[in-house]
């Protein structure tokens, strides 16, 4: 029997193993330097070269008390966050209901929306670039030629709409996908025997529809949240060197290879982690009760 | 429970391998305590990592292989950002012995003394001499002691060198400015005027206010007041183009010591402002930093742009020997009338990693670059600056060559970069972070919002403020 229990975990080890060397090597001990480098004044040009020096909290400290350009980032990201959240649902839930419908031609319309999602990012924002931030843009000449005058997208009140827009449009595709599964899993006897009482769609849709694809849209959320809380290449490369789109990940990456090094950089991502574990917690205490799985 | 006690010890030993880690010294770098030669009789190879010209350096490599046989240099391309990657480099200990350094960057590596000290080689040299060098070698000379930038030992040397931002214009804009109004553009800005033309004058300046009226002039709008032909762009080093303004009124970014930023300082209020007054307002004829044009050394070329600041260089990389028309070249604008022409430059260096297994062959191949190289480039007409040696620039293969564009442009840039003065930057901040708070900040003040646009003078106070937090936060790390 023992012998059984030692060739079976044995297998499981061995099974297991490259991902835990890959976790370690590349998540966990990176995690690990970089929460003692946050208590020391390390640069990346001399990390393993030089001995470290320690510096308590100074990084933290400096943080909350000196970078105020950090803490601007902090606020534009969670803007950014919870408003492509916001919209990204919307949109994708909109159009999951639209092509769940009978129509000529779903299939094609369905691989039209989720195309935008197999563009690489960064040439991406980089056409983007080119269309919306250019003095000479194609869409910035279409809003002057529909009569809006010459529009500077990177203007105080456009920047942030506009990268908004741009990248929830990356955003559909996926989603959609997600919560057109989620909507055909909506079990029909429901659905019928609520039509069969002469509900309304809106109310079919916000009584019925809603609920039943709950996890999914807390799933999405959830996940668009942290991931939009992350965003670095995808504002970088649109829009360069602006206030209002200055982001929590720019201020890391600006530190982490000159400004005021590694260590100070790792201590914004601590900060960072440490922000958005707190608003997770937050947003699945504040949600999960109104999340409905159907075995429950 | 027994699994437990395992993960438990794992996890442990993982932290503890991060501590040790952090106490972990090789302790490398400081090798510059002498200049040990290698005998050439001795195998040594070295690495050199560029950014561009890899075709040239490699051809240098196998040169200076067949004169010391046993010596061997790897010459690499980095892509992407080459100074974070250099960073990396040196953060994991296998930086290459031979790098490109700019004047902007050089104090990040200065400071943490990653970089040979190169005088004592020079002094002791019999094919470079320090006669050899330009002036604006100075921008890579360091002061150990005091940390002082500009003053000291010698830790890079200019790989080649131009005055950065020579004013270069179309000329047929000026002809067809005049040949459509009735008043010809010289005496609507008055401008200094090359004798028997029209045309800017090579040698004398025509001031900031002037050359405001001259771009603005020359700039094409529509009948709602958009561009569609740009006076200029200022998409090539704004902020270091900037820094040449606020030198040339006699005034630095820094202070002396380099820890505070001068923002309070009329005459870099007033540099600044003079950037505004290229994209915003009455004056305006480029388009605004933070809004992408079409790049204005290619812009040029096609005639979309009448007015460009460039050095020797854009002609090669940009295609300029085929233009369509005819290119005038003059001296940087100047704050006031009647000053002396005051152009920057920030060359682009070649250093050495100060614990180099082998420092002599390193040096020999810079040495090798600067001599024998330079002349070699030279002689084979691909020349894309003037030479980093002084005193092969000075000579007939250089200034006499066959070419009569090349000659002419060879000639000018060697008269204007004898007199180029170098940019005076701060050990304690680098340059991306400077320019990152510049574009954050100083931004605001051509914001078309009006409610949210700030005069030069309160945008620098908020630059003012950024910045010396920096550079108190860095001096706390030193």
């Amino acid at each position: 029997m023992r012998e059984i229990r030692l060739r079976e975990s044995t297998k499981f080890w061995l099974f297991i193993s490259p991902w835990m060397v890959a976790f370690a090597a590349f998540t966990l001990v990176p995690m690990v330097l970089s929460l003692v480098m946050c208590f020391t004044s390390v640069k990346i040009s001399t990390m393993f070269t030089r001995s470290w020096r320690f510096i308590g909290f100074l990084n933290f400290t400096d943080i909350f008390t000196s970078d105020s350009r950090f803490l601007r980032s902090i606020f534009n990201t969670f803007l950014y966050s919870v408003c492509k959240v916001a919209l990204s649902l919307v949109a994708s839930l909109l159009v999951a209901l639209l092509l769940n419908k009978k129509l000529a031609f779903r299939n094609g319309y369905r691989v039209l929306v989720y195309i935008p999602a197999i563009i690489p990012a960064v040439s991406s924002a980089l056409l983007w670039n080119l269309l919306v931030y250019q003095d000479r843009g194609l869409i910035v000449n279409l809003f002057e030629m529909m009569g809006c005058g010459r529009i500077d997208f990177g203007r105080p009140q456009y920047a942030m709409l506009s990268v908004l827009l741009i990248n929830t449009m990356g955003m559909i595709g996926p989603w959609m996908v997600i919560l057109l599964a989620a909507l055909q899993g909506v079990p029909r006897d429901i659905v019928e025997a609520s039509e069969l009482d002469g509900i309304s769609p809106i109310q079919k849709l916000w009584f019925i529809t809603i609920p039943m694809i709950s996890p999914s849209l807390f799933f999405l959320s959830v996940t668009g949240f942290i991931n939009s809380l992350q965003a670095y290449a995808e504002i970088e490369l649109l829009i360069k060197d602006n206030y209002y789109t200055y982001t929590m990940s720019m201020s890391i990456m600006d530190n982490a290879f000159g400004g005021l090094g590694m260590g100070y950089a790792s201590a914004q991502a601590w900060v960072v982690f440490a922000i958005i574990s707190v608003f997770t917690l937050l947003f699945f205490k504040l949600t999960l009760r109104k999340v409905y799985y159907m075995g429950d | 429970m027994k699994r437990k006690k395992i993960v438990s010890v794992v996890l442990a030993t993982l932290a503890a391998f991060g501590f040790i880690l952090s106490g972990c010294s090789n302790n490398v770098g400081g090798g510059n305590g002498g200049n040990e030669e290698t005998d050439i009789s001795e195998s040594a190879q070295i690495n050199f990592y560029v950014w561009d010209e890899l075709e040239k350096f490699e051809n240098l490599a196998e040169s200076f292989g067949q004169v010391y046989p046993n010596w061997t240099v790897d010459v690499e391309l980095i892509a992407g950002d080459y100074f974070n990657n250099l960073k990396s480099y040196f953060g994991a200990g296998n930086a290459p012995d031979l790098f490109y350094i700019e004047q902007g960057e050089i104090q990040q590596f200065l400071v943490d003394d990653l970089v040979l000290n190169l005088s004592p080689y020079l002094e002791e040299s019999e094919l470079l001499a320090e006669e050899d060098l330009w002036a604006a070698n100075d921008g890579y000379r360091y002061d150990a002691e005091t940390g002082t930038l500009g003053e000291g030992d010698l830790y890079a040397f200019c790989k080649d060198i131009t005055s950065d931002f020579v004013m270069v214009y179309n000329k047929s804009h000026i002809d067809e400015y005049d040949a459509t109004h009735s008043t010809p553009l010289k005496d609507v800005v008055g401008y200094p005027v090359e004798e028997g033309t029209n045309y800017p004058s090579e040698s004398e300046p025509m001031t900031w206010a002037q050359n405001e009226l001259f771009c603005h002039e020359l700039a094409q709008f529509d009948g709602s007041g958009n561009l569609v032909r740009y006076g200029t762009l200022f998409d090539y080093l704004p902020w270091v183009h900037v820094m040449e303004w606020v030198q040339q009124t006699g005034s630095s970014l820094f202070s002396e010591d380099g820890k505070t930023f001068n923002g309070e300082d009329p005459n870099v209020i007033a540099a600044f402002q003079h950037l505004t007054n290229y994209q915003f307002g009455e004056m305006k004829s480029a388009v605004p930093l933070d809004v992408n044009s079409i790049s204005s050394g290619q812009g040029f070329k096609n005639g979309d742009v009448s007015v460009v600041w460039y050095g020797r260089w854009a002609w090669q990389a940009y295609g300029w020997y085929d233009a369509t028309f005819d290119i005038g070249v003059a001296p940087p604008p100047m704050p006031q009338a009647d000053m002396e022409p005051y152009s920057a430059t920030s060359p682009v260096g070649i250093a050495i990693k100060s614990d180099t297994q082998y420092p002599y062959v390193a040096y020999k191949f810079l040495e090798f670059i600067l001599t024998t190289g330079s002349m070699q480039t030279v002689r084979s007409g691909d020349t894309y600056n003037l030479p980093g040696n002084r005193t092969i620039a000075s000579g007939d293969a250089f200034l006499q060559t066959d070419d009569e564009q090349q000659r002419e442009l060879n000639n000018y840039f060697f008269n204007i970069t004898s007199n180029a003065k170098t940019l005076r930057y701060s050990p304690y901040i680098d340059t991306s972070s400077m320019t990152r708070i510049f574009g954050l900040e100083y931004g605001k003040t051509w914001d078309s919002n009006a409610s949210s646009r700030l005069s030069a003078s309160e945008a620098l106070l908020r630059c003012k403020s950024s910045i010396d937090q920096q550079i108190k936060n860095f001096l706390e790390r030193l």
